[in-house]
C-alpha cells in the first residue's frame, strides 16, 4: 500500500478524495432534506399530497382515499352515500376483485350483512338507516401488493368511481 | 407525514429523557446498563414504527433521525448556547488532588469512579497523583496526572 509522510506522520492523506467526499456529503444532506419534506407533504403515505377524492357529478357517491400507501400498512376508503342510493335501509356496494385481492379488506364499517362474489367484483350488502340523509361507509384495507393499484367502487344503478393508488414497498 | 412526525417526537423525547438522566448514565457500561439500553431500544421501536412494517416507513424513520441529527449539529455549530443545553458542559471535579465534593455530589460521581478512571487510563494509584479530573460532556472522566518529577 502506498503510504506518504506528512511531517513526521506516516499517513494516507488524500485531500482530493476528501474534498469529493465532503461535496458528496452535502449533496446527501440536500437529498435527505428533500425526502423529509416530500414525506411531510405526503408523497410516501399520509399527508396533503396523498389526500384525494372522487365523486359522481350528481353527488350520489363520493370517495375519499389516499393516493399513496405502504405495503401492509393500514389505509382507508371513506365512501359518502347520498340518500338516493339507499333502498329499504340497505345499500349494495361493490369493489372490483383485482383491487380487493391486492388491498386486503380488513374491516368494513358498518359490517356487511352479506357478501356476494361476482365474476369480477365483490358486492357487500350493508344496512344503513333510511332517514333521507347522507351517510358514510368506511373500508379499512391493508395493501399486500406493491406498485399501482386501480380500484373501482360503485353502487348498483349508479356510475362507478375509479381511483388509483400507489403502494410503496 | 406520520413517519416523520413520529421519528421527530421520539428523537426529542429521547434527547430530553437522556439529558435529564444525566451524562453518566450511558457511559457507565455495566452489564445492566447494556441490558437497559436494549430494552429501551425495543420499547422505542414500537413507537417509532407503529403498525407499519414497510421498508418505506423504516427508511423514512431512519432518514428523519439522521436528518435531525445533522440539523442539530449544524445548529450547535452556530449557537454555543444551544450546544451547551444539548450536550452539557465539562466540569472540573478534582483540582490539585482535592475533590470538589459539591460538584461530585450534583453529578452523582463517587471518588471510586474517579480512582477507577485514573487506574484504567493512567495506572495512577492514589488521589494525590491526580492534578485534574474533569467530567467531560460525553460522561467520561478524564484525568490529568501530576508530573512525576513534581
Amino acid at each position: 500500500m502506498d503510504t506518504h509522510r506528512t511531517g513526521d506522520l506516516q499517513i494516507d492523506q488524500d485531500p482530493d478524495a476528501q474534498r469529493h467526499h465532503w461535496i458528496a456529503e452535502r449533496v446527501g444532506w440536500t437529498v435527505i432534506t428533500l425526502v423529509i419534506l416530500a414525506a411531510l407533504l405526503g408523497l410516501f403515505g399520509s399527508g396533503w399530497l396523498s389526500e384525494a377524492s372522487v365523486g359522481t357529478p350528481e353527488g350520489a357517491l363520493r370517495l375519499e382515499y389516499s393516493r399513496f400507501g405502504r405495503f401492509l400498512a393500514p389505509t382507508t376508503l371513506r365512501l359518502q352515500l347520498g340518500p338516493d342510493v339507499i333502498h329499504e335501509g340497505r345499500v349494495s356496494l361493490w369493489l372490483n376483485r383485482d383491487y380487493i385481492e391486492a388491498a386486503q379488506v380488513q374491516r368494513i364499517l358498518p359490517p356487511p350483512e352479506a357478501v356476494k362474489a361476482g365474476a369480477d367484483r365483490l358486492t357487500y350488502v350493508l344496512r344503513v338507516s333510511d332517514t333521507g340523509r347522507p351517510t358514510t361507509v368506511t373500508i379499512h384495507l391493508e395493501p399486500d401488493r406493491v406498485g399501482s393499484l386501480s380500484g373501482q367502487i360503485g353502487v348498483a344503478g349508479h356510475k362507478p368511481l375509479r381511483f388509483d393508488q400507489f403502494i410503496h414497498p | 407525514m406520520d413517519a416523520v412526525l413520529r421519528a421527530a417526537v421520539v428523537y426529542l423525547f429521547l434527547l430530553l429523557v437522556f439529558r435529564i438522566a444525566g451524562r453518566r448514565m450511558l457511559s457507565q457500561t455495566t452489564t445492566f446498563d447494556l441490558v437497559l439500553l436494549l430494552i429501551i431500544a425495543e420499547a422505542t421501536q414500537q413507537g417509532l414504527l407503529g403498525n407499519d412494517f414497510s421498508v418505506t416507513n423504516a427508511f423514512l424513520v431512519i432518514i428523519t433521525l439522521i436528518g435531525i441529527e445533522i440539523a442539530l449539529t449544524a445548529l450547535k455549530r452556530r449557537s454555543a448556547r444551544i450546544e451547551k443545553w444539548i450536550d452539557g458542559v465539562p466540569s472540573i471535579i478534582i483540582e490539585d488532588g482535592r475533590p470538589l465534593k459539591d460538584r461530585m455530589e450534583k453529578a452523582r460521581i463517587e471518588e471510586r469512579d474517579i480512582l477507577a478512571a485514573a487506574r484504567t487510563g493512567y495506572g495512577l494509584e492514589r488521589m494525590d497523583q491526580i492534578k485534574y479530573a474533569v467530567l467531560e460532556r460525553n460522561g467520561d472522566i478524564s484525568i490529568i496526572p501530576k508530573q512525576r518529577s513534581g
